[in-house]
C-alpha cells in the first residue's frame, strides 16, 4: 500500500515536471523528452488492461489540458497503454509476465532496454504523426521523432537508475 | 448470444482503446483555436494557478535580459519623445506665426474699414500673442488633432504576464495571468516589448489563453511600412524566429531590412504596430505573388510581460463585418 501512495506521489511530481519544465525545454527547437511515459510504463503487468488504458488516456488528457493540445497526447498515450502488454509479450514468456514488475530489476537490463526502446519509439512516431496530421514536412518530422525519442529514452533510463520506487509494485 | 458475449469480453480492452481513440480524435478535430473550452485549456483556474506559481519561481531567471530589453525600449521611447517634442515646438511656432498673420490681417482690414480707432480688445489680443499663448484657430489643425484623439480614446492597454508559452508545436499557445475579471475578452491583440505576439482566444475568470503568432492556424494581415502594400503573415512551423509574409503582389517594391507592421484591417491590432523586418525572399509555390521571409521582432523564446490591447470599437467593427459577410 505504501508503495502505491509513493507511486502516485512520484507520478504527480513527474507530471508537474513534464508540463512546467520538459515541455518548454525543446532542445534546439525539436526534442521534447516525454518523461511522463514512465508512469504508464511502470504500471504493473498484472493490472487489468482496461484500467491501464484508462489511466493512459487520463494522463495524456492532463498533459493536453496543460499544453493546449487537446487530443494529441491523449491519443498517443492511449495507443501506448494499449500496446504495452502485447509488446511486453514479445520479449518475455506469458507465464513470467504476471510476476515481474516492468523495471530493470524485474526484467533484467537487456529485456528492459529492448522494451523501453520499442515503446518509446512507437510513442514518438505516433505523437508526431498525430501532430503533423495536416502539415507535412517529412525531414523536420523525422528530426523531431528521432531527437525526442533519444532524449526520452535517456531520461527515462536515468530516472530508473534513481531507484525511487521499490522493485515490485 | 453467449459467443457474442465471450467475444466482447475477450475483445474488451480493444473496445476500450477504440472508445478513447475516438474521443481523442473528436477532440483533435474539433480543436478550433477560437472555440476552445475554458475547462479543457490552460485558461482554467487550476492549470492557471499552477503555471502562475511556476512562473513566479522561474520568472526570476530571465530578469536580467528582461531588464536589458526594457532599458533599450525606454531609451528608444525617450528618443522618440524628444523628437516629437521638438516637432511639436516647431509646429507651435509655425502655428503662432500663422495665427499672428491671420489676426494681423483681420486687424488691418478692420482698422481700414473703420479707420477711426482700434478696438480695445485688439491690444489684449496682441498681448496674448506676444506671450505665446495659443488661441483656438478653427480649421487649422483640427484634422490632425482628431486623429490623435481617436488613437488616445479608442485603444487602451492592460498589462499582463506570460505564465506559459510554448514554441515547439505547430500550434502554439500562450497563457496569460489576466482574465475576464481584469477586462480581457477574446480577439484582443497582444504586444510584447518589441512587437506583436498573438491574439487572445479563450478567456477564463482569472487566466486566459492566446493563440501565438507561432501557430500555423493564425493568419494575420500585415503590410510593408514604406509601401503600404499588404499581405498575409503565417508561421511555417519550423523556426521560432521567422515567419512568412504571403500573397504580396509582384509589383511591390521592397528592400531587405524593410519594416513590416500591422495593417489595421483586423480589429485586434491598430495599424502600424511592429511585426518584424524583411530578411529574405522565401520559396513560393504560387508564382503570382511574392512571399517574404520575415524576422519577427518579438522574441518568442523568452516572453515575460506583455500588453493586451483593448479596442473600444472592436465590437462594433466585428458586428458590421459579420453583417457584411452574411
Amino acid at each position: 500500500m505504501n508503495n502505491v501512495i509513493k507511486y502516485i506521489l512520484i507520478s504527480i511530481v513527474i507530471l508537474l515536471l513534464q508540463v512546467l519544465v520538459l515541455n518548454n525545454l525543446n532542445i534546439k527547437g525539436y526534442a521534447i523528452p516525454f518523461l511522463y511515459l514512465w508512469i504508464i510504463l511502470r504500471l504493473p503487468a498484472s493490472m487489468s488492461r482496461i484500467l491501464t488504458i484508462t489511466i493512459g488516456f487520463l494522463i495524456g488528457l492532463t498533459v493536453d489540458i496543460f499544453s493546449n493540445t487537446l487530443g494529441m497526447h491523449a491519443m498517443a498515450t492511449t495507443l501506448f497503454a494499449y500496446l504495452k502488454d502485447p509488446v511486453t509479450l514479445l520479449y518475455i514468456p506469458k507465464e513470467d509476465i504476471k510476476n515481474s514488475a516492468i523495471s530493470i530489476a524485474g526484467l533484467g537490463i537487456a529485456v528492459y532496454l529492448k522494451l523501453l526502446l520499442t515503446m518509446v519509439l512507437i510513442f514518438c512516431i505516433s505523437i508526431y504523426i498525430i501532430e503533423a496530421f495536416s502539415f507535412v514536412n517529412v525531414f523536420i518530422l523525422l528530426i523531431k521523432i528521432f531527437t525526442s525519442f533519444l532524449s526520452t529514452f535517456i531520461l527515462i533510463l536515468a530516472f530508473d537508475k534513481l531507484n525511487l520506487v521499490n522493485k515490485n509494485i | 448470444m453467449r459467443k457474442l458475449l465471450q467475444f466482447l469480453i475477450k475483445r474488451f480492452p480493444f473496445l476500450i482503446f477504440l472508445l478513447y481513440a475516438v474521443i481523442s480524435i473528436v477532440l483533435l478535430v474539433r480543436n478550433n483555436p477560437y472555440h476552445q473550452s475554458v475547462y479543457f485549456s490552460s485558461s482554467n483556474n487550476f492549470v492557471g494557478s499552477i503555471y502562475s506559481f511556476s512562473s513566479n519561481v522561474f520568472g526570476y531567471f530571465g530578469l536580467r535580459e528582461v531588464n536589458q530589453t526594457l532599458l533599450a525600449r525606454t531609451g528608444q521611447l525617450e528618443q522618440q519623445l524628444q523628437a516629437l517634442r521638438e516637432q511639436l515646438r516647431a509646429n507651435e511656432y509655425e502655428l503662432i506665426e500663422t495665427k499672428n498673420q491671420i489676426y494681423r490681417e483681420k486687424i488691418k482690414s478692420k482698422s481700414q474699414e473703420k479707420a477711426v480707432k482700434p478696438k480695445p480688445n485688439v491690444n489684449i489680443l496682441q498681448g496674448a500673442l506676444i506671450m505665446g499663448e495659443t488661441m483656438p484657430v478653427p480649421g487649422a489643425d483640427s484634422l490632425e488633432n482628431k486623429e490623435n484623439e481617436i488613437w488616445e480614446t479608442q485603444y487602451e492597454f492592460i498589462m499582463a504576464q506570460v505564465i506559459n508559452n510554448n514554441i515547439s508545436h505547430y500550434e502554439n499557445y500562450i497563457t496569460l495571468n489576466k482574465g475576464e475579471r481584469d477586462g480581457i475578452k477574446p480577439l484582443m491583440g497582444i504586444i510584447g516589448h518589441n512587437g506583436i505576439v498573438g491574439i487572445v482566444t479563450t478567456v477564463g475568470p482569472k487566466y486566459s489563453v492566446a493563440i501565438s503568432l507561432l501557430n500555423t492556424k493564425l493568419r494575420l494581415s500585415a503590410k510593408i511600412k514604406e509601401s503600404e502594400y499588404f499581405g498575409s503573415l503565417v508561421w511555417k512551423g519550423n523556426d521560432s524566429r521567422y515567419a512568412v509574409l504571403e500573397e504580396l503582389p509582384l509589383h511591390v517594391h521592397f528592400e531587405i531590412g524593410d519594416t513590416i507592421v500591422t495593417s489595421g484591417y483586423s480589429a485586434a491590432f491598430p495599424p502600424g504596430l511592429m511585426i518584424g523586418t524583411v530578411e529574405d525572399v522565401a520559396d513560393n509555390k504560387n508564382d503570382n505573388f511574392y512571399a517574404l521571409k520575415i524576422r519577427l521582432a518579438a522574441e518568442f523564446a523568452r516572453l515575460s510581460d506583455v500588453q493586451v490591447i483593448v479596442n473600444k470599437e472592436q465590437e462594433e467593427q466585428l458586428e458590421i463585418e459579420g453583417k457584411a459577410k452574411k
